[in-house]
């Protein structure tokens, strides 16, 4: 390596020294911890007992709520990625205009992100509530009979969907960051040269803004496998177990089973499957992000 | 109600608990295994009490109570070398915070609620100190006394004060409706009679509410999820009376005199019950506690009370609970927070947490409750007929910690039943085929410990 | 000649009538979306804020609230310190911000320009922390800061957030990858250093996702809860989330002090928003390089 080179390579490793030291503080031992812990049966407030591969054993063989708590994860992961990323993308746009009373626009999308707890899961319940909610009196107005929500088990998990992409407003505001980006003389060249609407978002907007998208694409994907507090609050896994996802399960394996080993197990396995499809989103980015600068290697 | 296992969160909270991989070193060396204590012979200096209490809310006690306490304990012979320092925590977050401290071993407070039986292995034998200050535990009420505070042959604490639920009833919309007033020995089949004739859907007025899986109500039956020794589920969660306790069910969320889940779920949110429906006048029956006294009383209902109804042949239910109040067995400073567990849990504590103004707390000490300040009251009597009277259920459930695992198997045929899913005359079926999973849970749990 | 700038005007005229076209539609869209989906839903936990406890709980529903109960704001304010309370999530929240922008800036900038061996592994490292469950580390960690001491202070909330943050990080490294790096180039040329290529080149052009991170850091901090429970033990050092859950008693929730409650710490973080907009949106726009 030469002189030059090398003195990128120091200054590279000075450079995320600070994630570094903190990783290895903080980070590394709890991580490790928790992966050996995974081999042991621990009911925390007695010692652990080590007892092997049994945990993973156990989960791929014996526990059938472990696959219904994958499928549930699993299909609303399919549902709502697709749409989150439209909408979010779509929101962005329309937020994006020059108009009178935009920055109030954006403030009110936004409010669903700064909003938490407990009170937003009363709204929804309130919101969805199939005799007298908001959304089936809407519904009813117009002539439709309003589903049964979170209470009806083939309409469970898309009220869950439904609360997820509440929180667009979030997402929009970082493709909006990302439109920022994109120079207006690039959309003033291409109108004058005659392109549509539709066609320089096809051809500007989209690939410019890829770099993002594939940001949200990934932190989207990894908070979709980790939804919890509403199902915690709300449905406690139903009804039938429909929204009964695997942080719930998790959670409910260890909160109140305190059966800590096999959790830590259930926690491994589902981070490496989030990690699998991480490495899948990554491994496939080359052929769709545009970076104007990308630095190889 | 039992209380609480964990309240619910976010998920950063399950972040806390989960995977815990309590560092290696953490747990690796075993938590401090509570051995007998050998108490102190001479009073040392003075020493800080760490203990550990909900704050926020009258039933434990408001702020200006607790300081009262303090400083009345100040001025008792242990007030010269103890020190007390209370936390207060959220009641949402206390089990989170106890179970992490205990499950790490450093950093639990000297005197806090054990009330997750889990922790119960880290809490500290107290009989020693019982003998050597010849503390009279018998001035307990001695049902919850071995209910609780006995765990594998050690005393691990005291039993703080008392609760049980039964029924309110709204007298306006009982008369309204020509309902009579129930009377002690009220059935099972006269209140789903009455709740259907109480219930009118066009005004969302209801006559009762669906009860949760495996509360007093289905107990009532005489249903059990498995043999009274716990070993064997067929023929029990199958049985003839668990059959009947839930085709009740069924036809009591078929009458249309009851909220929906969906309502239901709105509203017992966090736990308050159908207290909230109940003080809007909407609900005509509501099973709640006697902490719930003043505050309907507030909201301007007339009501009376009663037992959960009874089916003809069983004994008539409560649910009660009482609060266990101990010493983590990781605590160095055990002397110093016998002093104040005593004083606090015995009649000085007690008794100066029933007299606080706006009081709810009634004591688990029989001595101190002809003092309370309602006991000529019909109501407190009331309660009081409930306790001596009827059988607390938790007497035998508590026996088993895996009952939750078992109950839970029985959640989705729940929750068809309230949806309507299921036909009646399928329940038996349902129940049959559940009984194979019932019974590896309950073998698996057994076998882990040691059974 | 004059026939192309003839074309142009009047593709400039005509793009201006879409333009309005556009932005009619644009403007009935987003009215119409706002008002419902999330003007309705917030307004409901705003009405409630104002609502005697049981009128939530009527029937027929009373949406608005009658009287108007003003005072379940000053209830709140008596059962809890919540001006205290506010005072040290907004420490917090401004120690964290200070931290994290300063670590995730170096670490972002690192990942995105520079060389070195193993960086893509490590970054792989870096975003696999963000996959595992947090719960995974949360117990663990309570036992590292635990021998280190810090529990009961407020240390183990402000100090991991100047070591960076995985979500952040990369944040920063995609946006700073949108940035040509032409312009790295051209200041090299001249002479600067790596981190002198940072400070003036790069760091200036990131404000968008600087203010980002300083939203979604106060976001994070205001409403954490889980990790002031476990580290403080003072009730004077408290924050407002842990705050407003003393609210919540085991058998008696008064519903409209809570959302008055967690309305009144709802309010920061809108007007954090709503200021910080400018910068978030507002950034360069056309380097001039590319012309």
């Amino acid at each position: 390596m030469n002189r030059l080179r090398r003195r990128e390579a120091i200054e590279g490793y000075i450079g995320i020294s600070p994630w570094l030291a903190g990783f290895l503080v903080f980070t590394a031992g709890p991580l490790v911890a928790s992966f050996v812990l995974s081999f042991t049966d621990w009911q925390i407030t007695v010692a652990p007992r080590w007892v092997g591969l049994s945990n993973y054993v156990r989960i791929f063989a014996d526990d059938a709520e472990f696959y219904a708590a994958l499928k549930v994860t699993f299909t609303y992961v399919a549902m709502f990625l697709p749409l989150d990323l439209t909408m979010g993308i779509g929101l962005s746009l329309l937020l994006n205009q020059k108009i009178p009373g935009i920055k109030v626009f954006r403030t009110v999308f936004y409010l669903p992100v700064v909003l938490s707890g407990v009170s937003v899961s009363l709204m929804w319940m309130w919101v969805l509530n199939p005799d007298w909610g908001l959304a089936n009196t809407l519904l009813g107005s117009l002539g439709i009979q309003g589903p049964g929500w979170y209470w009806d088990p083939d309409w469970a998990l898309p009220s869950v969907v439904l609360m997820g992409l509440w929180r667009v407003g979030g997402s929009a505001i970082i493709y909006l960051a990302g439109l920022q980006n994109i120079s207006p003389q690039l959309y003033e060249a291409a109108t004058i040269d005659g392109a549509g609407i539709w066609t320089r978002l096809w051809n500007i907007t989209l690939p410019l803004l890829t770099p993002t998208i594939f940001f949200q694409l990934v932190m989207e994907l990894i908070d979709a496998f980790q939804v919890f507090t509403a199902v915690y609050v709300i449905t406690g896994g139903g009804p039938l177990h429909r929204t009964f996802f695997y942080m719930y399960y998790l959670y409910r394996t260890a909160f109140q089973d305190f059966d800590m080993g096999y959790a830590s197990a259930l926690a491994w396995i589902i981070g490496v499957i989030i990690m699998l499809f991480t490495a899948l989103v990554f491994k496939s980015s080359a052929l769709w992000v545009y970076y104007e600068s990308e630095v190889q290697g | 109600m039992k209380p609480n296992k964990l309240s619910r969160r976010d998920f950063l909270r399950l972040s806390a608990l989960t995977a815990a991989s309590a560092a290696l070193s953490g747990c690796t060396k075993p938590p401090a295994s509570p051995e007998p204590v050998e108490p102190a012979a001479t009073t040392p200096s003075v020493t800080e009490v760490d203990w550990w209490t909900v704050g926020g809310v009258e039933e434990f006690g408001t702020e200006e109570t607790v300081e009262a306490m303090l400083a009345e304990f100040e001025k008792g012979p242990a007030g010269s070398w103890v020190d007390v320092k209370p936390t207060f925590l959220p009641d949402d977050g206390f089990s989170e915070k106890m179970t992490t401290v205990i499950g790490t071993g450093s950093g639990v407070p000297d005197v806090a609620f054990l009330w997750i039986s889990e922790w119960l292995p880290q809490a500290a034998d107290i009989t020693e100190y019982i003998e050597r200050d010849d503390f009279d535990v018998g001035m307990f009420n001695q049902r919850y006394f071995d209910m609780l505070c006995c765990y594998d042959d050690k005393i691990v604490g005291l039993p703080l004060g008392l609760g049980a639920n039964f029924y309110f009833y709204n007298k306006t919309l009982l008369e309204e409706a020509g309902v009579d007033f129930p009377e002690w020995g009220y059935a099972m089949d006269q209140w789903l009679e009455d709740v259907i004739k109480i219930g009118d859907p066009d005004k969302k007025i209801y006559g009762g509410r669906v009860p949760g899986l495996w509360s007093p109500n289905f107990y009532a039956f005489g249903a059990r999820p498995f043999s009274e020794d716990g070993t064997t589920v067929e023929g029990y969660l199958n049985g003839p009376k668990t059959v009947k306790a839930f085709e009740f069910i069924y036809d009591l969320a078929t009458s249309g005199a009851v909220p929906t889940s969906a309502e239901m779920e709105m509203l017992r949110t966090e736990g308050t019950g159908p207290v909230d429906l109940f003080m809007s006048g909407r609900l005509a029956f509501a099973q709640l506690n006697n902490s719930h006294f003043k505050r309907v009383e507030e909201a301007g209902v007339d009501y009376g009370l009663v037992h959960t109804p009874t089916v003809g042949g069983e004994q008539i239910i409560h649910n009660g609970w009482s609060l266990l109040v101990g010493i983590p067995a990781a605590s160095e400073k055990k002397d110093a927070a016998w002093e104040w567990l005593k004083w606090y849990v015995g009649e000085p504590g007690q008794s100066l947490l029933m007299l606080s103004p706006g009081s709810t707390f009634i004591p688990s000490i029989p001595a101190l409750l002809q003092d309370h300040p309602n006991s000529e009251d019909e109501r407190y009597k009331f309660f009081f007929k409930i306790l001596n009277e009827t059988y607390l259920i938790n007497e035998w459930t508590n026996r088993f910690p895996y009952i939750g695992k078992v109950q839970r198997v029985c959640s989705d045929l729940y929750d068809k039943i309230y949806l309507g899913e299921i036909a009646r005359g399928d329940i038996k079926g349902e129940l049959d085929a559940l009984v194979s999973q019932a019974q590896k849970v309950v073998d698996e749990e057994r076998a882990a410990l040691g059974l | 000649m004059a026939q192309s700038a003839y074309r142009r005007l009047y593709v400039l005229s005509s793009r201006t009538w879409r333009d309005r076209a556009v932005k009619g539609v644009t403007f009935a869209l987003l009215s119409l979306f706002a008002g419902i989906v999330v003007g309705v839903p917030v307004g409901w936990v705003v009405l409630t804020a104002f609502k005697e406890r049981l009128q939530i709980f009527a029937w027929p529903p009373v949406y608005w609230p009658n009287p108007i109960r003003w005072q379940n704001f000053a209830e709140v304010l008596q059962k809890i310190p919540f001006m205290r309370f506010a005072a040290n999530s907004l420490f917090l929240s401004v120690t964290n911000i200070i931290g994290r922008l300063f670590s995730c800036s170096i670490v972002g900038y690192s990942f995105a320009r520079l060389r070195f061996p193993g960086r893509n592994a490590l970054f792989m490292l870096l975003l696999s922390t963000l996959m595992l469950p947090g719960q995974v580390t949360l117990i663990p960690t309570f036992v590292v800061f635990q021998r280190l001491g810090w529990v009961g202070t407020y240390l183990p909330l402000i100090v991991p957030a100047f070591f960076g943050h995985a979500f952040f990080i990369f944040l920063m490294r995609q946006y700073i990858m949108t940035i040509p790096s032409d312009l790295d180039e051209a200041a090299r040329i001249d002479g600067a250093s790596t981190w002198s290529v940072f400070a003036r080149v790069i760091l200036p052009l990131c404000t968008p996702p600087m203010v980002l991170i300083t939203v979604l850091t106060f976001l994070g901090t205001w409403n954490d809860f889980m990790g002031p429970l476990l580290y403080l033990s003072e009730y004077d050092s408290y924050t407002i989330q842990l705050g407003l859950n003393m609210l919540r008693g085991r058998f008696n929730i008064q519903w409209n002090l809570i959302m008055a409650g967690s309305l009144m710490a709802m309010l920061p973080c809108v007007l954090i928003f709503f200021l910080t907009q400018k910068y978030l949106i507002g950034g360069i726009a056309g380097v001039g390089i590319k012309g």
